[in-house]
């Protein structure tokens, strides 16, 4: 066995690079590409005595109370997560101040990620469901298989979280965000290698997967050693002691070793120039950490067999150093005896130079027995010597993790980041981890408790509840990319009764903010798939009650036909016509002239027009049709044509009253009748007493408030038309009877 | 998120979001209803328009649903509820964009609060005043908004208080959409639940008992995706409580919790003004078809004073309170649904770092 130095290593001890720690000049509020880019993420300033919960300021420079004041404080929750007010009911307080809901991640980064974990979740098909196989023809491939793809998700996961915490590493104000994503990757590297890799059927990589992501959970957890204690061991020594005659180095190079950090002790090794250092001065340590070199250069990730042999060598390789003679200090033996028994996998020595629980752990796992089943044997062993660190959050739920409590860490994730916690959860309980505590709940409740049907029911178990809980919040945060995601996670969800997701459906789906026509299209869609016309009718009375408010009185009037509001149709039809009477001409409507015009003159195409216009439309818009018509006539001086549509109009039996007066005061009299040379046929004229006999009402307020209104703003000519009905009627009357006369003369 | 300043000139008495959350009205003593437009760009709130709505304090105003169009409410200790409608052709910030719609002046008294009810039955809102009396108005005509109808009218309390006497009432509407017509109504230290019952009158069906002082806020939750019910009160005792009222159709509505059908405040429907109003005191008792069973599953004195406000989120999964000791507390339900505060937002400032 030889020392290979590689020019890698010269320099470097660990790849940084790829190790993801927190850089203090890419988290902090010093670095970002984009100036007006920030995270505008939540500060804790201090712990709530009575709760325990963290405290953050209603704003960073600007709060209204002096500390610890008192006042009239209050604050109201929006539809929106990230807007919230409060405000002091208080003399000289005038400000309102927006708030945002603490961890509410309103970032692009945030959505990618979030809809990448569901299309994960998606994806999983029938395996999102755990279910064992208790009769009928047990398919064991079936299992196999379930395993496999759970496990692919769940690193699929993983991968995910490390992506989503490089994204936001540059962002401004995003070091709370990123330290707790870090704790919530920790937590989940852990989950993964304990709970979802060793199973994996058919993979011949098993162990070197379940090595690989023990390796890296251990390594990103704490990003220990750091670089600047490791240049500290390096710096030469006051009293001229060479780097490897220290503790410091050996410390450090069983600390890496420990971790798995093969590459990064070769490269300490071969840094401290021990290998020269002994060739001149002793052959059989020298020739012990050749060995030893080529031992960890080969550390068997293939099998267990290859395992089994390789620590027979580096436990033959101890031994025989602990029994040979050699010529260098022997302080310095004992540090190179304690490395090899180290490596060798003894607890003594693994435990005495581990610095935590988790590195001992790991270490008993590289070389003691690599073996799953005795994990939690490692674990008290480890915790014996070294307790958890109580201020770590991850600490604590990773030894809950080992110990199969995995209900225990759930809350944890959720505190960090709600999204991942959710899918963990989903993927916990899709491998069988979270059994069901419902037997023993039921016991001390009533049994015929309502909550079997409830979307957050304890029955359905507690992946269920926080994916529900998830998908609410989803539909909280105002971006319409997240919907349907927040409907899928529903809808997926494993609560057995439908008719709990279609309520939710129907109450959250209202509060959707769209924006394009495909928006509302989806929306329907949904709406349609889970049969919920009511609200579909509440969403077409929304959609018309916009368009009104920007002037498209049409489509409103399409989207309230739609709803079934038939009236409000009518309503604005006749407020059409009226507007079109009074101005005199059609109105300056595309839309509204197309529809009503001959086929073929219509500058909007058919097909649109005919998709738009419903048939209550039809009816109601009829009036203004003939209106438009009587206007063309009009135009082309085509005067019994315009009489002709203009009786039609007055004898249309739904026309409301006060528009008689209307169409009388404004056409039928200064056109028609006022001009004694216009010749009206005596049957015309007949008809129009007819109308006036059945329609016309002196008493009637519209048709009062009508005509004055017509009188005031000079719509009808006051000079030649009275002040009040009574004598219109009269006038009207009058021309008629002129109009019979000259009929005979 | 930067604090603005309001413009108002005198206390800010309420805030209310619209439907999407995308506009914000504050009313004030200064009797001046403002409207704030967040701007998608800035993420900051904009006055879009400021009027005078009153010839008094203004304590309360509410955003009706979309599906009416866009309207406000606002309640008055001048004894009025105005209406105002917004106009988009109107420039904003000219004081012309919302146009007075009607003005509901039934009241005896000063008016505490104005909430709409959720859109599924109606366009109608409640409102409660100094004078202990609930009043709930229609607009049987939607596309008339003009037009409004006392329906019901009802006293919540026998007497109404001494002027002199510090007094609270409030109101809030159960927003499910599953569920038939109930609200809560708060008058002094009393909170009531009402609901519609088969005789289309309003009927007292539950007590939410233990309130120690005068009940500042009322928050009914949405229950989307539960079957139950949940109602938060804020009261000048300096507790947060939180409800769950569940329907249990046939079967017994007393229980040991306090969810007692009340015979006195049953029959309280009294003469009103409106050609709809009930016009009659009923002297039968009530009984209620669908009881409700009332627990008190929370109750919290993390704030150490009064709690002025409380409120729920978009899903009623998330409850506020904000309390005399400058704090804003969140309360969230955990799996085994007890209510832990999340997090505390702090109105005050910080202390000088050492």
């Amino acid at each position: 066995m030889t020392v290979e130095t590689t020019s890698d290593s010269q320099n470097l001890l660990m790849d940084v690079d790829t190790m993801d720690f927190v850089m203090e000049g890419n988290t902090g509020d010093t670095y970002s590409d984009d100036e007006n880019e920030t995270f505008d993420y939540d500060e804790v300033i201090d712990r709530d005595p009575k709760s325990g919960a963290p405290v953050m300021s209603l704003s960073k420079n600007n709060a209204p109370l002096p500390t610890n004041g008192k006042g009239k404080l209050k604050y109201k929750l929006g539809p929106l997560s990230s807007q919230n007010m409060a405000y002091l009911d208080e003399s000289n307080q005038y400000q309102l101040l927006p708030v945002k809901l603490a961890r509410v991640d309103t970032s692009e980064e945030y959505v990618h990620y979030v809809s990448k974990l569901f299309e994960i979740y998606r994806d999983l098909g029938y395996d999102r469901v755990y279910s064992v196989p208790t009769m009928g023809v047990i398919n064991t491939t079936a299992t196999k298989e379930h395993a496999a793809a759970v496990n692919l998700a769940t690193s699929a996961l993983v991968t995910e979280l490390d992506f989503f915490i490089d994204s936001i590493k540059a962002k401004k104000n995003a070091l709370t965000r990123f330290s707790e994503l870090e704790e919530c990757l920790t937590i989940l590297k852990c989950l993964k290698t304990i709970h979802f890799t060793l199973d994996t059927p058919e993979d011949v990589s098993v162990r070197e997967t379940f090595i690989t992501n023990l390796i890296n959970w251990i390594n990103r957890s704490d990003g220990e050693p750091n670089e600047e204690y490791i240049e500290q061991v390096f710096e030469p020594t006051a009293d001229g002691k060479k780097v490897f005659e220290t503790s410091f180095f050996w410390k450090l190079l069983n600390q890496l070793l420990l971790r798995g950090l093969f590459d990064q002790a070769l490269g300490c090794l071969d840094r401290s120039q021990i290998m020269e250092h002994l060739n001149s001065q002793c052959e059989m340590s020298s020739n012990a950490l050749r060995d030893l070199v080529a031992l960890l250069k080969q550390y068997p990730m293939d099998s267990t067999d290859s395992f089994r042999e390789w620590k027979s060598l580096a436990l033959e390789l101890a031994q025989t150093y602990s029994g040979s003679d050699t010529s260098v200090s022997g302080e310095l033996r004992d540090y190179i005896e304690d490395t090899l028994f180290l490596v060798g996998g003894h607890q003594s020595k693994i435990l005495h130079y581990s610095t935590t629980w988790y590195e001992s752990f790991c270490a008993l796992l590289l070389y003691y027995i690599p073996s799953l089943e005795l994990s939690e044997e490692y674990l008290e062993l480890s915790l014996q010597n070294h307790p958890v660190d109580v201020t770590s959050g991850w600490e604590q739920a990773c030894v809950d993790l080992i110990r199969g409590r995995i209900y225990s860490i759930l809350p944890v994730l959720e505190s960090l980041d709600t999204c991942s916690a959710a899918f963990a959860a989903a993927l916990c309980e899709a491998k069988g981890l979270l059994e069901r505590i419902v037997d023993d709940m039921e016991t001390d409740r009533d049994a015929s408790y309502e909550g079997l049907e409830d979307l957050f029911s304890y029955r359905n178990g507690m992946a269920c509840y926080m994916l529900n809980n998830f998908a609410f919040e989803l539909c909280s945060q105002g971006d319409k990319r997240l919907w349907p995601i927040a409907i899928g996670l529903i809808t997926l969800s494993p609560v057995n009764s439908t008719s709990a997701k279609k309520m939710a459906i129907a109450e959250l789906l209202p509060h959707y903010p769209f924006k394009t026509n495909d928006d509302i299209e989806w929306m329907l869609s949904i709406l349609a798939k889970w049969k919920l016309p009511q609200v579909a009718k509440a969403v077409y009375v929304t959609l018309g009650n916009k368009l009104l408010y920007e002037s498209n009185t049409i489509e409103a009037m399409a989207n309230f036909s739609k709803a079934g509001k038939f009236e409000w149709v009518k309503r604005y039809s006749w407020i059409m016509f009226e507007a079109a009477v009074m101005q005199g001409t059609p109105l300056d409507d595309v839309v509204l002239n197309a529809i009503v015009a001959d086929e073929g003159d219509s500058i909007v195409p058919d097909e649109i027009l005919s998709s738009l216009v419903t048939s209550a439309m039809k009816q109601t818009l009829s009036p203004y049709a003939v209106l438009y018509r009587f206007y063309q006539a009009q135009t082309s001086n085509n005067w019994s044509e315009a009489l002709t549509l203009l009786l039609a109009l007055i004898e249309f039996p739904y026309l409301p009253n006060c528009y008689l007066v209307m169409l009388m005061a404004r056409f039928m009299y200064p056109i028609f009748l006022e001009n004694d040379s216009r010749h009206i046929d005596e049957s015309t004229i007949l008809r129009i007493m007819e109308s006036l006999e059945n329609k016309w009402d002196d008493t009637d307020a519209k048709s009062i408030n009508i005509y004055s209104t017509m009188l005031e703003e000079g719509i009808i000519r006051q000079n030649s038309i009275p002040p009040d009905l009574t004598s219109f009627l009269k006038l009207i009357r009058q021309k008629l009877n002129l109009k019979l006369c000259q009929e005979f003369m | 998120m930067r604090p603005f300043d309001s413009g108002h000139e005198d206390l800010i008495h309420d805030v209310a979001y619209d439907f999407y959350g995308r506009h914000v009205a504050s009313c004030s003593s200064d009797q001046h209803i403002k409207v704030f437009r967040l701007d998608k760009e800035t993420g900051e709130w904009q006055l879009s328009d400021s009027w005078r709505g009153h010839d008094s304090s203004i304590v309360s105003l509410d955003w009706a649903s979309p599906e009416y169009g866009r309207i406000i409410a606002s309640a008055s200790y001048d004894k009025t509820v105005r209406l105002w409608e917004e106009n988009p052709d109107e420039k904003e910030g000219l004081g012309r964009r919302w146009t007075k719609l009607a003005t509901l002046n039934d009241s005896k008294g000063s008016l505490y609060d104005v909430k709409f009810a959720p859109p599924h039955l109606g366009l109608k809102l409640a409102t409660i005043g100094n004078d202990g009396v609930l009043r709930v108005y229609d607009a049987l005509e939607p596309s008339d908004l003009r037009s409004w109808t006392m329906t019901s009218e009802i006293n919540v309390l026998p007497v109404a208080p001494a002027s002199h006497l510090q007094s609270d009432f409030c109101l809030s509407w159960c927003p499910s959409r599953f569920s038939t017509e109930k609200l809560a109504v708060c008058a002094l230290d009393q909170a009531l639940i009402y609901q519609r019952e088969k005789d289309n009158q309003l009927h007292v069906v539950a007590k939410l008992e233990g309130h120690g002082g005068l009940i500042r806020s009322v928050s009914w939750a949405p229950s989307i995706g539960r079957w139950y019910q949940l109602v938060a009160t804020g009261c000048k005792d300096g507790k947060v409580r939180i409800f769950k009222l569940t329907e249990r159709a046939g079967s017994k509505s007393n229980n040991s919790n306090g969810s007692v059908l009340d015979d006195e405040q049953n029959d309280n429907e009294s003469t009103g003004g409106g050609s709809n109003v009930a016009q009659e005191q009923t002297k039968r008792p009530f009984k209620s078809h669908s009881p409700l069973q009332v627990e008190l599953i929370s109750e919290h004195d993390d704030h150490d004073g009064e709690v002025w406000s409380v409120s729920w989120n978009l899903t009623g999964t998330i409850l506020s309170s904000a309390g005399d000791d400058g704090k804003v507390r969140l309360w969230r339900a955990t799996y085994s649904n007890e209510f832990k505060c999340m997090s505390v937002i702090s109105a005050h400032q910080q202390a000088p770092k050492v």
